[in-house]
């Protein structure tokens, strides 16, 4: 178990505004790692530093080995991480299977004259393609929606189905924003023993989450972002406890779930 | 207002008339030549009834339609692929004919002996340098410019169109405004050289033209590039997440869609002999849009209907009015009006065009049933999960309002 990706100092500077300064953490192949903070304190962006939307202004992230910043996204799915977004972004008016198969293209190959001319390897991968797509589907539990346009999904289903064309990349590590973000009790407990399986079957979990059950939970170590910094890093119990985290949700008042379920527990 | 408009009755019939051709499954590209080539010499002869209304288009005035329609379809389904697919809008298409025009003239003997060639080749030859031109042309538009999304994208392209015409305009090579004279004809083993008389004969080349690239189109619909585009045109973001090479598909699509209007080019430069910078004003490039987006944006049975509409309605139009006049204009001076209203009920009846493309007519549907739900399913598990008594209240005429909640209005 060696480590998987490692940031290093990263900064990320937009204008005047410093939305990440110097974070640095490591996560081990085969763990789930979350990455937590108020409202605000750059865990979207530093997703986007890692997955090529951004280019950071400093620092470096280094995945397997290889320096990753800079690359373009495809570049980096194909390299092995691929994500999902906080604000669901599905393809819309494609099918549940039609989303996952563009997922699974990501390992294909056919290009432009390969499909004009149906070329046999066009044939065997959209063959394969369409069958490990539905296994992505099944995967999830999604099967039964797969012809129905990714709109019409319910909003869990969305979710999952977000995760299952993210698998499809066949990504070494995959990162997860907020995916519990919107969901009922139970469909949160279905999120969880899926985040499980996914890890269970050999891919590294980055995840985001509000919802300090799920991610205390969930995660085998924390980085806790507050203000674009790293102020927290280490096993879930121990970062629970830490004072600075503490004052982060509750002294700042600018908590997420974790806050105000609290709050509503000290008012009842 | 709306509901008289959406008329059952004219919804059913389009709706039937779509749903046959489909039914035909790969039989309709038979279908689909025969006619193409059988038409033609059948309404050469004037043997269609005017009731037909091809019936008008009778004699060399009718095949020379026919060839503009068959040289449009061939335009359409190229500009399909950019705009109804990858979802780009490019506003000055025609330039890609024009390129394909102007590579033949100049690749072969045309004009004056003085004037410049390339290369005096036969017009067969011409074909693949155009073609090859045409998606040159593609890449080096789109490698600098497909960064830009949406508005800017079309603004571009628009200047496009405009470039390559006042290029053309003010060229010496190009023989300026004047335009180029004296395209040779090509010539085919049975009947020799396609010349102006043998007009049926134009179908010959177009007709193939069109089946090629319609399967072309449609093996890459189906495939991992149609998917890439599709997933584009929905969320670029999200595509590109997901492994999507953004500006490479995009610049794939330009060179995909240069490529039919290239060989169109060529066939439109050898047919009519002579083109100038005039032939191509930038209306051109507005109305192949149009003729797309009739047809059914994404839809490729759509991009011939359409084609074959925007070229052949105006005549007919003009044909069968027989100088009549409404409110004092005759409608042969007004055609391109009827056209225009033409198009806006069209719009009305069928939004997704015509032959609307899979994809979108379910959007559409559903963009039909989603009027009359107006709580639209939010983020909040608590606002989707709202009970059946927050049924919307739909007052009179189009305005829907939300049903007023307890304390919140006041």
């Amino acid at each position: 178990m060696g480590t998987i990706l490692k940031v290093d100092k990263v900064t990320m500077q937009f204008g005047g505004l410093r939305a990440l300064g110097d974070v640095d953490f490591e996560i081990q192949e085969g763990e789930i790692f979350g990455l937590i903070g108020p409202n605000g304190a750059g865990k979207t962006t530093m997703f986007n530093c890692v997955t090529g939307v951004y280019n950071p202004t400093a620092g470096s992230v280094t995945f397997d080995g290889v320096a990753i910043t800079g690359k373009r996204p495809d570049q980096i799915v194909e390299i092995g991480i691929c994500r999902t977004f906080q604000q669901i972004r599905l393809f819309p008016n494609m099918t549940a299977l039609e989303n996952v198969f563009v997922g699974v293209d990501a390992r294909h190959k056919t290009q432009i004259l390969g499909a004009i001319f149906r070329s046999p390897r066009h044939r065997r991968e959209e063959r394969e393609g369409e069958a490990k797509a539905m296994k992505l589907l099944e995967y999830v539990g999604l099967t039964r929606f797969a012809n129905d346009l990714a709109k019409n999904l319910s909003y869990g289903d969305q979710r999952r189905l977000e995760i299952a064309r993210a698998l499809g990349t066949g990504p070494k590590l995959l990162l997860l924003d907020e995916p519990a973000a919107g969901m009922n009790p139970v469909e949160k407990n279905g999120l969880r023993d899926l985040v499980r399986k996914i890890r269970d079957s050999g891919v590294t979990v980055l995840l985001i989450e509000h919802d300090m059950k799920v991610v205390m939970g969930l995660s085998d170590r924390v980085a806790v972002l507050d203000h674009g910094e790293r102020i927290a890093y280490g096993k879930p119990e121990e970062v629970q406890k830490d004072p600075k985290v503490i004052e982060a949700y509750l002294g700042s008042g600018a908590g997420g779930n974790a806050a105000s379920k609290q709050s509503k527990q000290e008012g009842a | 207002m709306a509901a008289v408009l959406k008329n059952p009755g004219i919804k059913r019939f389009s709706d039937n008339v779509a749903k046959f051709w489909f039914a035909m499954g790969p039989f309709r590209y038979l279908v689909a030549a025969g006619l193409m080539i059988l038409v033609p010499v059948i309404m050469e002869r004037g043997y269609l009834p005017e009731w037909t209304l091809l019936g008008y288009l009778d004699g060399l005035y009718g095949t020379n339609i026919l060839f503009t329609t068959g040289v449009w379809i061939l335009l359409a389904l190229g500009l399909n692929v950019v705009v109804g697919m990858a979802g780009l809008l490019d506003l000055g298409y025609v330039a890609f004919l024009m390129l394909g025009a102007y590579t033949t003239a100049l690749f072969t003997e045309s004009g004056s002996a003085e004037q410049f060639h390339f290369a005096i080749l036969n017009p067969w030859l011409a074909l693949p340098i155009a073609l090859v031109v045409a998606m040159l042309a593609g890449v080096l538009l789109g490698v600098p410019t497909l960064r830009l999304r949406g508005d800017y994208l079309a603004i571009v392209t628009l200047g496009f169109h405009e470039i390559v015409r006042q290029t053309m305009n003010n060229l010496e090579v190009t023989n300026g405004s004047r335009g180029i004279f004296g395209i040779p004809h090509p010539s085919v083993p049975v009947t020799g050289e396609l010349g102006l008389d043998g007009t049926p004969y134009w179908q010959w080349l177009l007709v193939p033209a069109i089946i090629l690239a319609v399967i072309m189109i449609k093996h890459l619909e189906n495939s991992r590039v149609g998917r890439y585009w599709t997933a584009l045109r929905e969320d670029e973001v999200a595509a590109a997440a997901m492994g999507v090479p953004v500006t490479k598909m995009k610049v794939l699509a330009f060179v995909i869609g240069a490529s039919t209007s290239g060989v169109a080019g060529w066939i439109y430069a050898v047919k009519l002999n002579y083109i100038s910078p005039n032939n191509f004003p930038l209306l051109q490039s507005i109305l192949v849009l149009c003729a797309v987006v009739i047809g059914g944006l994404g839809s490729i049975a759509g991009a011939v209907l359409g084609a074959a509409l925007v070229i052949m309605l105006p005549e007919i139009v003009r044909e069968a009015s027989g100088g009549a006049e409404v409110f004092g204009f005759d409608i042969e001076t007004g055609r391109i009006a009827v056209f225009g209203v033409l198009l806006i009920i069209v719009m009305i009846f069928r939004p997704g065009g015509l032959l609307a493309a899979k994809r979108r007519r379910v959007e559409l549907m559903e963009a039909g049933a989603a009027d009359m739900v107006i709580s639209e399913a939010g983020p909040d598990p608590d606002e989707t999960a709202a009970p059946v008594g927050q049924e919307p209240v739909v007052t009179e005429g189009d305005d829907v309002r939300a049903p007023s909640e307890g304390g919140e209005e006041r």
